[in-house]
């Protein structure tokens, strides 16, 4: 059994079978909240959550994990002297790589290490994969630390939200900011850079910024993996992993899965990608 | 303040963590507002309150008695019960108070000054990479005041007082270290909520806890989402020391309590600070004189901090490389062009069409580098040829020949392109939509072979006329028809100044009810002659 143990926070949405496959793979859960009534964030749908937050008319906020959440999964693992790698939600979005590195000072020394994954979902279990593969391989964590940063950096994030009001009122709209309440019913293309939310394009028709994103990833022709998302719109979602299916035949095609957490951010309607430049 | 605290026990210290409970029950809305983003997120004071609430149960219910084992207890509730950034830099905090008086049962005023310390130091350590401008800049200031004060032996709440006056002069200082603050015009929200934490611990410790008993109901009022603004009925921020002060800062808050809110009152050994929302700081001063000196009198108006604020995101940044020049028949159309980015919008169209120097001095005035010109009207391409050629390279067209194409190329614009790469994007964008309006016939005409009337409506697109109908639904509603494909999606109309909104709404619903399958937008034009310019795509 490998010494390096990888932490997943629940934006990855490592899916059961994986997490139960593998003994040194463990996920610590972001929060969500819709006035007093709080989950963790599997304990919700995205459904559900949009469901309460509509019946109760107050907008659902998120929170990282508390430090102790992360100690108690990494405590027992330092004390019976693992090493450990947290796969984080890109810093630009949420604290939780923040506080999964002051949980590093506080408890790990130097064997606890954090990757800011700098994007979300499937890129995050994708990283988690390799890191597991590597630490079966009996890689050292400083080789799977730099295979990982390899794999942020070569990974990409495209979002078409429904709606800017999720983004907006979650204050994670970053580049988007000036187009909220515009006039005009404008449908943005954002992508992540450096982890935070920016306007590629603007058009006007869902149509159209679907075609626009399938462009953008045209771009790169080599890639790893493409993982496809959506926030409760299944047809849209399968429409979009056919075209991109026909575009890229040879390519693994992925199910990006977002849960509440991140999804209190995006709000229902939302297609996303995200996907990794061969390395 | 009566008589020296020499020594602090472990009730001192719940007292202070169940002050600073609820002092940030009444501060921590306003701590949210403090905001850089110009929405309504502010969770820095939700999360700071929840964490401390979780600390507060904590301690209240704790069967510890000693100072040491209590504030151990403090420390590991905030870790398990942080959220968010703040909440966690405030766990950190905790942890190293806890630190500072491990094993103690209880401590002088310097041994518990020496742990903030600690405190102030664990936050620093929790962050990776310390940002100055932030709740770190503030938590530094604390640590040297509390430093300072512990070195001068002062007593515990003197410490708390010093460190608290420290603070606050760094979280002013925030905004020009972060220019993120300084454009939202807001300190930071860390920051504050560090002091208003201190300053309920010291409350706390004096006593002087206002309101009802802790309460760890569920039914907390967490941020509105609406952002609030300012309490325009206690606009003016009130802030004054008073010296030899008479009365006891119970008796103080006692008197203040009705003359306005978010009333904090903090007392060191002669000294009482007090801070104030009220409408009218005239009678608070005047009654703080009856009780002893007044000194550091400080009084904004905070209805000018919010308008600055909101000023201050307005502004479009100054320095930009390239810039649009658009024009517009109709206040609508240029609300539209100004807010999709359009630096300056000029007014002309169809029968007023602007005059060359429009454009110039446009230029002259505005502060980018290079322009791109929308003309959107086919009538006004030449003028701005012209100012092109008066203006040299400063200056590219492109040559959109309606609304609607200005608008898809405006849409394509972005500031942090190059203006080759924009145009090339802008002109592609313009030719993706499909334009047409509608208007009333001023003259008999003849059209496909048979006779228009005047009076009777009729559908434009390129000059020609296509359409015509005798009322100005059924015309809108043939040139829509005639224009739309299968792969259309979304049909945006755009009232003229003749038609009131009433009207333009029935005929739009009208509209969506014969078309279902595409989306039909209404938004106010403006413009004159044209009952409706019709934009497909």
């Amino acid at each position: 059994m490998s010494q390096i143990h990888i932490v997943v926070d629940s934006i990855g949405q490592v899916p059961d079978e994986m997490l139960a496959g593998h003994p040194n793979l463990h996920v610590v859960a972001l929060k969500v909240r819709v006035g007093d009534q709080e989950w963790r964030e599997n304990e919700i749908s995205t459904k559900e959550l949009f469901h309460i937050s509509q019946e109760t008319k107050q907008h659902p906020k998120t929170s990282q994990p508390a430090p102790g959440d992360f100690i108690e999964v990494c405590q027992p693992l330092i004390k019976a002297g693992k090493e450990i790698i947290i796969i984080s939600v890109s810093g630009g979005l949420s604290g939780t790589a923040e506080g999964a590195r002051s949980v590093a000072n506080m408890i790990g020394g130097k064997k606890i290490h954090v990757i800011d994954s700098g994007t979300a979902s499937v890129g995050m279990v994708q990283m988690a994969k390799t890191a597991l593969e590597m630490a079966l391989a009996n890689c050292s964590a400083k080789d799977i630390i730099d295979r990982l940063e390899t794999m942020v950096k070569a990974t990409h994030t495209f979002l078409i939200p429904d709606t800017l009001e999720y983004l907006y009122k979650g204050g994670r709209i970053g580049g988007a900011s000036a187009l909220f309440g515009s006039i005009l019913q404008i449908r943005p293309l954002l992508y992540l850079v450096d982890g935070r939310v920016a306007v590629m394009d603007k058009v006007r028709t869902k149509q159209r910024v679907v075609n626009r994103m399938l462009d953008e990833l045209q771009k790169y022709q080599n890639l790893e993996y493409i993982g496809i998302g959506h926030i409760d719109v299944p047809e849209e979602g399968e429409a979009l992993r056919v075209r991109i299916q026909e575009m890229y035949p040879k390519t693994l095609i992925l199910p990006a899965k977002i849960g509440s957490v991140l999804g209190a951010h995006l709000g229902p309607g939302l297609l996303g990608l995200v996907f990794q430049e061969k390395i | 303040m009566q008589g020296k605290t020499e020594w602090l026990t472990g009730n001192d210290f719940r007292r202070m963590i169940l002050g600073a409970y609820q002092t940030f029950m009444r501060e921590h809305e306003h701590i949210n507002s403090l905001n850089v983003f110009p929405v309504p997120d502010g969770d820095t004071g939700t999360n700071m309150l929840l964490t401390l609430r979780a600390v507060a149960q904590a301690v209240k219910e704790a069967p510890e008695v000693g100072i040491g084992p209590l504030s151990k207890r403090a420390a590991d509730s905030a870790i398990m019960g942080a959220r968010g950034n703040s909440g966690v830099i405030l766990s950190q905090i905790f942890r190293g108070i806890a630190r500072g008086l491990a094993g103690k049962d209880q401590a002088t005023s310097s041994e518990v000054g020496k742990a903030f310390q600690y405190g102030v130091l664990y936050a620093y350590r929790a962050v990776s990479k310390p940002v100055e401008g932030t709740i770190l800049t503030v938590a530094k200031g604390i640590a040297k005041g509390a430093h300072r004060a512990v070195r001068d032996g002062l007593d515990f709440m003197d410490v708390l007082s010093e460190a608290i006056k420290a603070g606050e002069v760094e979280l002013k200082k925030t905004p020009d270290l972060l220019p993120i603050l300084k454009s939202a015009g807001v300190v930071d929200a860390g920051g504050k909520g560090l002091i208003v934490f201190l300053s309920g611990c010291l409350e706390g410790l004096s006593g002087e806890s206002s309101g009802p008993e802790a309460n760890f109901d569920s039914n907390l009022r967490v941020a509105s989402l609406e952002y609030t603004g300012v309490d325009i009925t206690h606009p003016y921020c009130t802030e004054f020391l008073v010296k030899h002060c008479s009365l006891n800062t119970a008796d103080v808050r006692k008197q203040l309590l009705p003359m306005g809110d978010s009333l904090v009152v903090a007392a060191g050994s002669d000294v009482m600070k007090v801070h104030i929302h009220t409408a009218r700081p005239g009678v608070v001063l005047e009654s703080a004189m009856s009780w002893g000196t007044l000194h550091d009198i400080k009084i904004d108006n905070m209805a000018d901090q919010h308008q600055q604020r909101h000023e201050f995101l307005d502004v479009v940044p100054g320095h930009n490389q390239v810039a649009i020049i658009s024009v517009a028949a109709g206040q609508g159309l240029a609300d539209i062009m100004k807010q999709m980015g359009a630096a300056t919008v000029i007014m002309g169209g169809q029968t007023m069409n602007p005059p060359v120097e429009d454009f110039i001095d446009a230029v002259h005035r505005g502060n980018s580098e290079k322009y791109i010109i929308l003309p959107n009207n086919k009538n006004i391409l030449l003028a701005v040829g012209q100012a092109q050629k008066l203006l040299g390279n400063r200056v590219e067209i492109v040559p959109t020949t309606n609304v609607p194409q200005g608008l898809a190329a405006l849409m394509a614009f972005d500031a942090n392109l190059s203006i080759q790469d924009n145009m090339v994007r802008m002109t592609a964008r313009s030719k993706e939509v499909k334009a047409a309006a509608v208007t009333m016939a001023v003259r008999d005409s003849v059209v496909n072979g048979h006779t228009v009337a005047a009076g009777k409506y009729i559908g434009v697109q390129d000059s020609k006329v296509i359409v015509d109908a005798d009322d100005v639904g059924a015309a809108l509603r043939s040139m829509v028809e005639f224009l739309l494909d299968d792969e259309d999606e979304v049909v945006s109309l755009y009232y003229g100044a003749s038609l009131p909104k009433e009207e333009a709404q029935v005929l739009a619903d009208d509209l969506a009810v014969h078309l279902p399958a595409v989306q039909i937008e209404l938004y106010l034009g403006g413009q004159p002659h044209y009952d409706f310019i019709i934009s497909i795509e």
